[in-house]
């Protein structure tokens, strides 16, 4: 299931702001259009009203006394007038109207007030001026018309302003935006091994922490990737002598002509498929210790001299059968936070080591040693050692010691796993000569669990 | 023929030897740089089986050093290194062929022979003279159209006298391509094996030059 993280609206940093932005400017307007629509329509209902009252005002004087209605020489359909008028004399006479529909009644309150005539609604002025009962209306119909037209004319230039804005918001969430698209193609363009560099140039100060970071991440990926590369390389050619001699072992089985050369035939293939084998699981076990900062995470507290007695036990008839003497000479009780699994492959690895390259009547010694916050598990035997020109490249994977031990087959990764499994306790390693048995001697330097 | 087998690894190495000389080669085996040397400056081989990845002295060092001295015995190089620069370098110092392990021993075998063969100066594979026609390769004999069986030592024997029409071995040259440093040699075993060789081919095959050694007669074409 490929969920897009880029595509959805919640994801998107982009499509976010550009909702969000366009989302603000289409409210704002629309407040801003309500509010001067209300306002315009108050506004022409004040100015009406005033025109309304001020035309009251002005016909106060001036009208005849007899009067006559106008209405009589009046097409009585005539009805673009907007104001009605309506003067009553003493005793409701009527001395003008505008048109004969302006019969208002003349029980209307003084000043503004609404009134509903005929179906129509009108807005009415009313004033008393001695004996005249003025009266001014205008249909609320028309006045709203009115009233609307000039609102619209003042929210207009707000609705037209709002695309406008949007295209903006749009234009500028683009290009500040950019240079995150850019690292985007960038990467997704690359090969799945292409791990160099993505550059930082232009990006905002906001994202190019996260790609110098991006950076970082990719040159620690490149390198365990190249150092992975080595390995499979490594270890492939590694393989291809003991497949080597698998098949010719198998050929020579083949070829065999009578039985005792087809029993040495098979055991010789027996022998190749048992170091296959070794070389195989050895291998596991390293790329299994390299792999695992992860499984370190659960730390247990370690005897070390009880590691090294039941290492020692295990591995004492090999030895015995060798003749050699093996043992503990200092057991200083000491406890290390450590994997015991591979702790135990650490140790053994090292005492296989010193097994396989003492020669006949020799010693082997492990010992535990206590120095204040630090404790050393130390191998060391009687064999012929290692030069000091070849100490530094003991603990590369496949390394073998040319000299007097040639021919001691091992599949040059008991060190490299004995490293690999140091590094992970943060342990110190140290190869010298044994002072006390002239061969080879291996440190390991631990910090003491209790230490703090 | 006789051949140095240079190889550390233990396994490989017993296995090969061993292959080899059921072969009918003879075959010395060392198992670093500086043996290998050595043996190649005190002895001549027909044939060199050269692994790259030795203690001491590396094989690409071993095939300079040989061809410095002007030596033109054939190296076939047998090598886990199999990235196309390093056989292009092994082939450019010198090496006749070269071959990536793991390698399938047949395929060696004829690398082998088509070396020696070359190196004699013969292309044909072939061999037919007297009513007997010889195939190095496949091994098959025949004389006037019916087949013979000859066991690896007569072919031991056999093999650098057809490598050479014409020209003379010695006995001591024709024990040296019998037997390596560890066989027990027994004094009249060429004359064994000659005796075996006519009596199955024919007495006008081998011939015998009095006082210097053995020849088949060149095929005039």
């Amino acid at each position: 299931m490929r969920q897009g993280p880029a595509t959805g609206i919640g994801h998107s940093l982009r499509a976010r702001l550009l909702v969000l932005l366009c989302g603000a400017v289409v409210l704002t307007a629309t407040v801003q259009a309500l509010v001067a629509y209300r306002t315009s329509l108050d506004q022409t209902n004040e100015i009406f009203d005033y025109q309304m009252e001020q035309m009251a005002l002005s016909l106060r004087k001036g009208l005849p006394i007899g009067g006559y209605l106008a209405n009589s020489f009046r097409d009585s359909t005539d009805t673009s007038f907007e104001f009605l008028i309506q003067i009553t004399g003493q005793g409701g006479r009527r001395l003008f109207q505008s048109t004969p529909s302006a019969d208002f009644p003349l029980d209307t309150p003084d000043g503004v007030s609404t009134l509903k005539m005929r179906g129509k609604a009108y807005k009415l002025f009313s004033l008393q001026s001695g004996e005249q009962f003025i009266q001014v209306a205008q249909d609320q119909a028309a006045r709203h018309g009115l009233a609307r037209k000039l609102a619209f004319k003042a929210v207009s230039p707000i609705a037209a302003m709002v695309p406008l804005l949007i295209l903006l918001v749009w234009w500028v969430v683009s290009v500040s935006l950019a240079p995150t698209q850019r690292v985007r193609k960038q990467l997704a363009l690359r090969r799945a091994d292409a791990l160099t560099e993505v550059s930082e140039e232009g990006l905002p100060a906001e994202i190019s922490p996260l790609v110098r970071e991006l950076n970082l991440l990719l040159d620690r990926v490149r390198h365990a990737f190249d150092a992975q590369k080595n390995f499979i390389a490594d270890a492939a050619h590694e393989l291809r002598s003991p497949l080597s001699a698998l098949k010719l072992q198998v050929e020579g089985l083949r070829r065999a002509v009578d039985t005792p050369a087809r029993e040495l035939a098979i055991a010789r293939l027996a022998a190749g498929i048992d170091r296959a084998t070794r070389l195989v699981e050895q291998l596991l076990v390293l790329a299994r210790q390299q792999a695992g900062p992860a499984e370190l995470t659960i730390q247990h507290p370690v005897h070390l001299v009880g590691l090294a007695k039941s290492q020692v036990g295990d591995l004492w008839e090999l030895a015995q059968a060798r003749g050699i003497d093996m043992g503990l000479t200092e057991a200083q009780d000491v406890v290390i936070h450590g994997q015991p699994d591979a702790l135990n492959i650490l140790l053994r690895n090292l005492l296989d080591n010193a097994i396989k390259y003492t020669p006949q009547g020799g010693t082997v010694n492990v010992s535990v040693v206590r120095n204040k916050t630090l404790a050393t598990l130390t191998v060391e035997d009687s064999g012929p050692g290692v030069p000091p020109q070849d100490r530094a490249r003991l603990f590369d994977r496949f390394y073998r010691v040319t000299g007097p031990q040639q021919g001691v087959s091992g599949s040059g990764l008991g060190l490299a796993i004995v490293k690999a499994i140091a590094d992970l306790h943060a342990a110190t390693l140290q190869v010298d000569q044994s002072p006390s048995l002239g061969g080879f001697r291996v440190s390991i330097t631990f910090s003491v669990a209790d230490a703090n | 023929m006789r051949l140095l087998l240079v190889e550390d690894d233990p396994m490989i190495g017993e296995s090969v030897l061993d292959l080899l000389r059921a072969d009918g080669y003879a075959v010395d085996w060392v198992r670093d740089g500086e043996m290998a040397d050595a043996a190649l400056g005190s002895e001549a081989y027909d044939l060199v089986l050269l692994d790259l990845g030795l203690p001491k002295r590396d094989g690409l060092d071993v095939l300079r050093k040989l061809r410095a001295r002007k030596d033109r015995t054939p190296v076939l190089v047998a090598s886990a290194r199999d990235a196309l620069e390093q056989r292009v370098q092994g082939l450019d110092m010198g090496a006749d062929d070269y071959i990536v392990k793991p390698y399938e021993f047949d395929e060696l075998l004829a690398r082998i022979r088509a070396l020696i063969r070359r190196a004699c100066g013969r292309a044909e594979p072939i061999y037919e003279h007297l009513g007997v026609s010889i195939d190095p390769t496949t091994r098959a004999v025949q004389v006037d159209g019916k087949s013979v069986t000859l066991v690896a030592r007569e072919w031991a024997i056999l093999e650098p006298l057809l490598a050479r029409p014409g020209v003379v071995l010695s006995r001591k040259q024709l024990e040296d391509k019998l037997y390596s440093w560890k066989d027990e040699v027994s004094s009249n075993a060429v004359e064994v094996y000659i005796h075996g060789l006519r009596k199955k081919l024919g007495v006008h095959l081998i011939q015998n030059v009095r006082g210097i050694g053995y020849r088949v007669p060149k095929v005039e074409r």
